[in-house]
C-alpha cells in the first residue's frame, strides 16, 4: 500500500496474501483452524507481527480472536484461577489473584518486554508458541498449571508440562482445530513461597538467557517442605527438574543439599552452544547462582515471619 | 488466500477516519501512508525500538505490531494531538528545556511514553521513569535529560504550569 518504491518490500499488504476475520464463537475458531490449513490465530500479535514482516509467514487467513471478549476474562472459581488466553501481560500485572496466589507469574510479568508490549501480548500467545523461553513457561510449570484446550471435538485440559513437546511445537492438533483457550492455574491451600529469577543481556526488552521459577509449600515448616524449580531457555521445553526438588524437600537447605540439588538440576541440560544470547557453560552457571540466592532468600524470608 | 482489504472505521485525535486497506496493513502503514500523520516513526518496525507508538484506547502501544483491521471501533492518540492548537504540550517544551531532543526520531514515542506515565503517576520514581521508557531507544541523548525532562514536566504539571488538557481522544 506504501506510495513508495523503496518500502514496498516492507509493505507486506502488497504481494502477501492475507486475509482477515473475527469469529464471534469459540466454535467457529475451532471448525475456522480445521478447515483452513493456513489459519493463522492472532492474539496480540506481537510475534506473528514480526514474523509476518519477517516474511517468514507469507501468507494466511488472520483470525483475530479479540472478538471473543470473554477470552481476555480472569476469574477464581473456588480454588481454582481461570486465566484465558486473551489476558494481557499488564492483565495479570493488574489481577488481585495473581498478585497476590501467584507472585512467580507476577514477576515474570513486571520483568517482559516493555510497558507498550505488555499492554498488547497474552498470556496465551506466550503459551502456545511453545517457546522454551517463553517468560510464562517455568511458572505455570511449577504451579502445576493446566492448559484448556478447544476443538471441534470440544475441550480437552491438559496439564502445562505435557503442552510442551519442543522448541515450537506443542500438543495442539490443527486437524481437530484444536486451540488453546485459557490456563487453569490451582490456588496453594498451604503457605507457599515462590520466586522467579531470570538473566537477559539488558534490562527491557530482552529474552531471557535462562530462567528459573521455584515454588516450595511450606517453607517455614523445615520437614514439611514441597519444592518444585523448572529452567527456562535451557531445554527444549520449560523443565521441570522433579529430582533437584525432591531433593529440596522435607528438609533444612544445608550447603551440602544446596550443591546435590545444584547438580542434579543441571544434569543432563545441555543448553544449545548456537544460541546468540550466552554460552551453554554461562546460562548454567547462572542458574546454580539462581537457585542459590533464591533459596537463601526464602530461607531468610521465613524466618523473619512470626 | 487471495490479498484481502478490510474497512476500517477508527477515530485518530478526536476525528473518525475510515479506511480500505490490505489485510496485513499495520496501524503504523494505516497512520502513516493513509491518513499521512508521520509523527508516528517507524525505526526497527519489529517493536523493539518505540518509534512508532501511539495511545491506542488510552495505553500506550506499538503500531508496527498491531494490524490496522485490529483497530476497527478503536481510538488512536497520535503525537500530532499534543500540539493539535498549534502550540506546544508541556511534556514537548519540558524536552526542549532540558535538551532531550537531538535528531527528534525518537521524540514522539518518548513523549507520548512520558504522557501516559504522567496520565497515571504525579510524581513518578527514576525506577517508574526507566520502566515507561524501557523499550524506547534513544541514539543520541544518552537518556539524562530525558528523564530530567519527565521530572521537569511532572514539576510543571503539579504546580499548574501550562495547558494540560488531554488530548482529543
Amino acid at each position: 500500500m506504501s506510495a513508495h518504491p523503496a518500502r514496498a518490500g516492507f509493505a507486506y499488504g502488497v504481494s502477501d496474501a492475507f486475509g482477515y476475520c473475527r469469529p464471534k464463537t469459540v466454535a467457529e475458531v475451532s471448525r475456522l483452524i480445521a478447515s483452513e490449513p493456513d489459519a493463522l490465530l492472532l492474539a496480540g500479535g506481537t510475534d506473528l507481527l514480526v514474523e509476518m514482516r519477517n516474511r517468514e509467514i507469507r501468507g494466511g487467513m488472520l483470525v483475530d480472536l479479540k472478538g471473543l471478549s470473554e477470552l481476555r476474562r480472569i476469574e477464581r472459581s473456588g480454588d481454582t484461577l481461570h486465566i484465558g488466553a486473551l489476558a494481557t501481560v499488564s492483565d495479570l500485572l493488574g489481577n488481585v489473584h495473581v498478585v497476590e496466589h501467584f507472585p512467580v507469574l507476577g514477576q515474570a510479568a513486571r520483568v517482559f518486554a516493555c510497558r507498550e508490549i505488555r499492554h498488547r501480548a497474552t498470556i496465551g500467545g506466550n503459551i502456545a508458541h511453545a517457546s522454551p523461553g517463553a517468560e510464562f513457561g517455568t511458572p505455570l510449570v511449577v504451579l502445576a498449571a493446566s492448559a484448556l484446550i478447544e476443538g471441534v471435538a470440544g475441550q480437552r485440559e491438559v496439564p502445562i508440562e505435557q503442552f510442551f513437546l519442543g522448541p515450537g511445537r506443542s500438543c495442539l492438533d490443527r486437524a481437530k482445530g484444536e486451540w488453546l483457550s485459557a490456563l487453569r492455574v490451582p490456588i496453594p491451600k498451604v503457605p507457599t513461597a515462590m520466586a522467579y529469577r531470570r538473566y537477559s543481556r539488558v534490562k527491557g526488552m530482552d529474552l531471557a538467557c535462562a530462567a528459573l521459577s521455584l515454588l516450595v509449600k511450606q517453607p517455614a515448616a523445615v520437614h514439611k517442605r514441597e519444592v518444585r524449580l523448572a529452567l527456562g531457555a535451557v531445554a527444549p521445553v520449560p523443565a521441570l527438574r522433579e529430582e533437584a526438588g525432591a531433593l529440596l524437600s522435607g528438609c533444612a537447605w544445608t550447603a551440602e543439599i544446596v550443591e546435590r540439588a545444584k547438580e542434579a538440576m543441571l544434569a543432563g541440560i545441555e543448553p544449545r552452544r548456537s544460541s546468540i544470547r550466552s554460552t551453554p557453560e554461562y546460562k548454567k552457571h547462572i542458574l546454580g547462582v539462581y537457585l542459590e540466592d533464591s533459596l537463601r532468600a526464602l530461607d531468610r524470608a521465613s524466618e523473619a515471619r512470626p | 488466500m487471495k490479498p484481502t482489504r478490510v474497512e476500517v472505521t477508527l477515530r485518530v485525535n478526536g476525528t473518525a477516519r475510515r479506511a480500505s486497506v490490505p489485510a496485513a496493513t499495520t496501524l503504523l502503514q494505516l497512520v502513516r501512508d493513509e491518513l499521512h500523520l508521520t509523527g508516528t516513526k517507524e525505526g526497527c518496525g519489529a517493536g523493539e525500538c518505540g518509534g512508532c507508538t501511539v495511545v491506542l484506547d488510552g495505553k500506550p502501544m506499538r503500531s508496527c505490531l498491531i494490524l490496522a483491521a485490529e483497530c476497527d471501533g478503536a481510538s488512536v492518540t497520535t503525537i500530532e494531538a499534543l500540539a493539535a492548537s498549534g502550540k506546544m504540550h508541556p511534556i514537548q517544551e519540558a524536552f526542549v528545556e532540558t535538551g532531550a531532543i537531538q535528531c527528534g526520531f525518537c521524540s514522539p514515542g518518548f513523549v507520548l511514553a512520558a504522557w501516559c506515565l504522567l496520565e497515571e503517576t504525579v510524581e513518578p520514581t527514576r525506577a517508574q521513569i526507566e520502566d515507561a521508557f524501557s523499550g524506547h531507544l534513544c541514539r543520541c541523548t544518552g537518556y539524562e535529560g530525558i528523564f530530567q525532562a519527565v521530572r521537569l514536566a511532572a514539576r510543571w504539571k503539579k504546580e499548574g504550569r501550562g495547558d494540560w488538557g488531554r488530548p482529543a481522544f
